[in-house]
C-alpha cells in the first residue's frame, strides 16, 4: 500500500496507458465489425431493390407478350414486392444507414409518386392492350436509371468502406506493438521500483549498522575514560598523599599506599594492553606468531598464574589434562592471553566457595577446551552478543563485576585467529561452559605445514 | 430504443371448440387410423403447409386462407423491429400451435416468402419463445407493400442479426421437416 502511495504517479500513468490502449482496441476491433455489418446490410439492401425493379419489368413485358403463366395478379404482386423493398428502406432501423446516403431524398421523392401513378395503372391491366403496355413500361423505365446509379453509389461507398476497414489492420497491428512495448515498459518500471526500494532498503540498514556502531563507540569512549580515570585517581590521590604527608606516615602505611599505586598502575596498564589488544582484532592487525606448542602447558601456565587470584575470592580452580602432549599450531603468548581471559572470566563471575574446572581433550583433529563454572549464568538472549567488544561494554553500563569486559572478545578474536572457535553454552543461575576447539598437529606433514606456515609468518 | 415483448392467449370460444376437438381427435385418432381432414379454404390462399403433416386439404398440403388462420388461437405479440419504427403490435397464430393443429410429425419447418426469401425455423425456437405467424400490424392486415401478408415474428430480435434472418416477411410456404 506504501509502495502505491508513493509511486502514485508511475501507478496512474501506467493505469492511463493502459485503459488507453485497452478501449482504443476496443473500439477499432468494434468499429471493424460493425462497420462491416453494416456494409453487408446496406449493400443487400440496395441491391434487392434494384433486382425487384427488374423482376417486375421482366414480368411485365412477360405479360403483354402473352405468356399464359403470367397473371395481372401475380405482376401486381411482383410490383408490391418492388414496393416493399422501397418502404424498407424508408421505415426501421435496418434502412437507417442507406437513408444517410448521397441522391437517396431525390431517389425517394421521384419513386413515390411514381410507385403511386403506376399502381392505378396496374388496377386495370389488358395483356391485349399493347399501348396500354406502352404507358405503363414508361412509367417504370423512367425509375430504372436514379435505381442503378443510387444503388451503384452505394455499392462503390461500400468498397471504399471496406478500402478503409482493412486499413484499420495496420493500425491495429500498430496498437498491439504499442500495446507490448507498453508492457515491457511496465515490467521495467516495475523492476526499478523494486530496485530502488531495495537499495533504500540497503542504505537504510547500512545507516542503521553505522548509527549503532557509533553510538557503541561513544559508550565505549564513557566507559572507558571511566576505567582510566579510576586507577590513574588512586594513583595521582596515594602518591600526593606520599608527598605532603611523608613524615606523618607509618611505615606501614607508606609501604599500604605504595602497594595501591602498583596494583592500580597494573589495572591501568591491564585496561591499555586489553584495549589495544581489542583494536589489533577488530582492525585486523592480529600477527600471530605460530609454533608447534603442547596446549598442556600453556593451560598449565593460565591456571597457576590464575590459582592465587582463585584462592583470594574463594573460588575452587582445578585443570584435568590428559597423559599424552597434545600438539597445537599456536602463538604460545596470545593462546595464553586467551586463555586466561576465559579462566579469569569464569572466577569473576563465580560466587565464593564454587568451582571452575578447565578440561582438555583430543576430538579427532581438534583439541577441546572446556571452562565450566557455576556462576551466574548469561541469558539466552545475550549469549551470542557476549563475544562482540562494544556490545559487552554497552552492557557494563550498569556493571556490579568491573572492567572493560573486552575478555571474552579478546579471546575470540585469538582463537579465530587461530583457525579455531569459541562457543558458549549457559543457564541462569546455573553457570557457563566456554569451549575452545582448535585444529591440532598430529602428522609429520602437519608438521611440515605448521613449520612452513611458521616461516610464512616469520617473514611479515 | 426499448424493446417491449408481451405475448397473450385470447380464446375465442371457436378456438376453445377447436381445441376441444383437436384433443378428441388425439384420442380417437390411433382407433380410427386416420387424421380428421381440414376444412378447405374459401377465400385466397394466403399460406401453405408441406411435408410431415397429419391433416392436409389438398394433395398431401395444408392450404389455408385468412379467415382459417384467424380461426386459430390468437396471440399478440408486442415488440420492435429493426424494420419498422417504434413498437408494433402483432397477431396472428403461433406457429408451434398450428404444426400442432396439423400434427406435424416434426417442429422444425423451411419458411418460404414471396419474393423467394428462405430461411430454416429451428424447432428449440418454437420451445424457447413466441414464434408468431403475424397476419395484423397495428390491427391492420399487411399488404405485400408492407411485408404481409403474414409476417414471422419473433418477439425479441433487435440484438440478433440471426433472429432477425428468421423474421420472413410475405411469408407463402412452410415446409415441415422430414418425418
Amino acid at each position: 500500500m506504501s509502495i502505491v502511495r508513493k509511486y502514485w504517479a508511475a501507478f496512474a500513468v501506467t493505469l492511463i496507458f493502459a485503459g488507453a490502449l485497452g478501449l482504443s482496441t476496443y473500439l477499432l476491433v468494434k468499429n471493424s465489425t460493425a462497420l462491416s455489418q453494416a456494409q453487408r446490410s446496406t449493400s443487400w439492401l440496395a441491391a434487392q431493390l434494384e433486382l425487384e425493379y427488374f423482376r417486375t419489368l421482366s414480368l411485365l413485358d412477360a405479360f403483354y407478350s402473352q405468356d399464359p403463366e403470367v397473371s395481372a395478379d401475380s405482376v401486381r404482386e411482383r410490383f408490391e414486392i418492388f414496393e416493399s423493398r422501397i418502404n424498407t428502406i424508408a421505415t426501421g432501423e435496418e434502412g437507417s444507414e442507406l437513408r444517410t446516403t448521397k441522391n437517396y431524398q431525390p431517389l425517394m421523392d421521384l419513386l413515390v409518386p411514381a410507385v403511386a401513378k403506376i399502381q392505378l395503372a396496374l388496377n386495370g391491366l389488358d395483356s391485349a392492350n399493347p399501348s396500354q403496355h406502352v404507358a405503363v413500361r414508361k412509367l417504370l423505365t423512367a425509375l430504372g436509371h436514379p435505381i442503378q446509379a443510387w444503388t451503384m453509389g452505394v455499392l462503390l461507398h461500400n468498397q471504399a468502406l471496406e478500402t478503409l476497414r482493412s486499413s484499420y489492420y495496420p493500425v491495429l497491428g500498430a496498437l498491439l506493438g504499442v500495446i507490448s512495448a507498453g508492457s515491457i515498459l511496465i515490467w521495467m518500471l516495475s523492476q526499478a521500483i523494486i530496485k530502488a526500494e531495495a537499495f533504500a532498503h540497503t542504505e537504510h540498514m547500512a545507516r542503521e549498522r553505522a548509527d549503532h556502531a557509533n553510538r557503541a563507540k561513544d559508550t565505549f569512549l564513557a566507559i572507558a575514560s571511566h576505567e582510566f580515570r579510576t586507577p590513574l585517581n588512586a594513583i595521582i590521590g596515594f602518591s600526593e598523599l606520599l608527598r605532603s604527608r611523608a613524615h606523618a606516615l607509618t611505615e606501614d602505611s607508606r609501604n599500604r599506599f605504595l602497594e595501591d599505586i602498583i596494583s592500580s598502575g597494573r589495572q591501568l596498564s591491564r585496561i591499555i594492553n586489553d584495549t589495544l589488544n581489542m583494536s589489533k582484532i577488530s582492525t585486523g592487525k592480529l600477527t600471530l606468531k605460530l609454533e608447534p606448542v603442547d596446549i598442556r602447558s600453556i593451560l598449565n601456565d593460565c591456571v597457576s598464574a590464575l590459582q592465587s587470584g582463585a584462592k583470594d575470592v574463594g573460588v575452587i580452580l582445578a585443570a584435568h589434562m590428559p597423559s599424552d602432549a597434545i600438539q597445537v599450531l599456536a602463538d604460545a603468548v596470545w593462546l595464553n592471553q586467551a586463555i586466561t581471559n576465559i579462566v579469569s572470566n569464569a572466577i569473576r563471575f563465580t560466587t565464593s566457595g564454587e568451582r571452575v574446572d578447565v578440561r582438555c581433550h583430543q576430538r579427532g583433529e581438534s583439541v577441546v577446551l572446556e571452562v565450566v563454572d557455576r556462576g551466574i549464568g548469561i541469558p539466552e538472549t545475550e549469549l551470542h552478543h557476549v563475544t562482540k567488544p562494544f556490545y559487552q561494554v554497552q552492557n557494563v553500563l550498569d556493571r556490579e563485576r568491573g572492567g572493560l569486559g573486552l575478555g571474552l572478545a579478546i579471546a575470540n578474536g585469538v582463537i579465530e585467529a587461530h583457525g579455531g572457535n569459541l562457543t558458549i553454552s549457559s543457564a541462569v543461575g546455573q553457570g557457563t561452559v566456554v569451549s575452545v576447539s582448535l585444529p591440532t598437529v598430529r602428522s609429520q606433514d602437519g608438521w611440515a605445514q605448521a613449520r612452513k606456515a611458521q616461516i610464512d609468518v616469520n617473514q611479515f | 430504443m426499448s424493446i417491449r415483448a408481451q405475448a397473450s392467449c385470447q380464446p375465442t370460444l371457436r378456438a376453445v371448440l377447436s381445441i376441444v376437438i383437436a384433443a378428441l381427435s388425439l384420442i380417437a385418432s390411433p382407433a380410427s387410423g386416420r387424421a380428421q381432414p381440414l376444412q378447405l379454404p374459401t377465400g385466397k390462399v394466403v399460406l401453405t403447409v408441406s411435408g410431415a403433416i397429419s391433416r392436409t386439404n389438398a394433395g398431401g398440403v395444408a392450404n389455408f386462407d385468412m379467415k382459417m388462420l384467424e380461426a386459430l388461437p390468437n396471440t399478440t405479440v408486442t415488440t420492435a423491429t429493426a424494420w419498422t419504427d417504434g413498437p408494433q403490435t402483432f397477431d396472428g397464430v403461433k406457429l408451434i400451435d398450428l404444426l400442432t393443429y396439423l400434427r406435424a410429425k416434426n417442429m422444425s419447418v423451411m419458411a418460404y416468402a414471396l419474393n423467394d426469401y428462405s430461411v430454416a425455423i429451428p424447432e428449440e425456437d418454437l420451445h424457447a419463445t413466441t414464434v408468431l405467424i403475424a397476419y395484423r400490424r397495428n390491427g391492420q392486415y399487411m399488404s405485400i407493400a408492407s411485408k404481409g401478408p403474414l409476417w414471422i415474428i419473433y418477439p425479441d430480435s433487435l440484438g440478433s442479426k440471426d433472429v432477425q434472418s428468421r423474421m420472413i416477411w410475405q411469408l407463402r410456404t412452410l415446409e415441415v421437416g422430414p418425418e
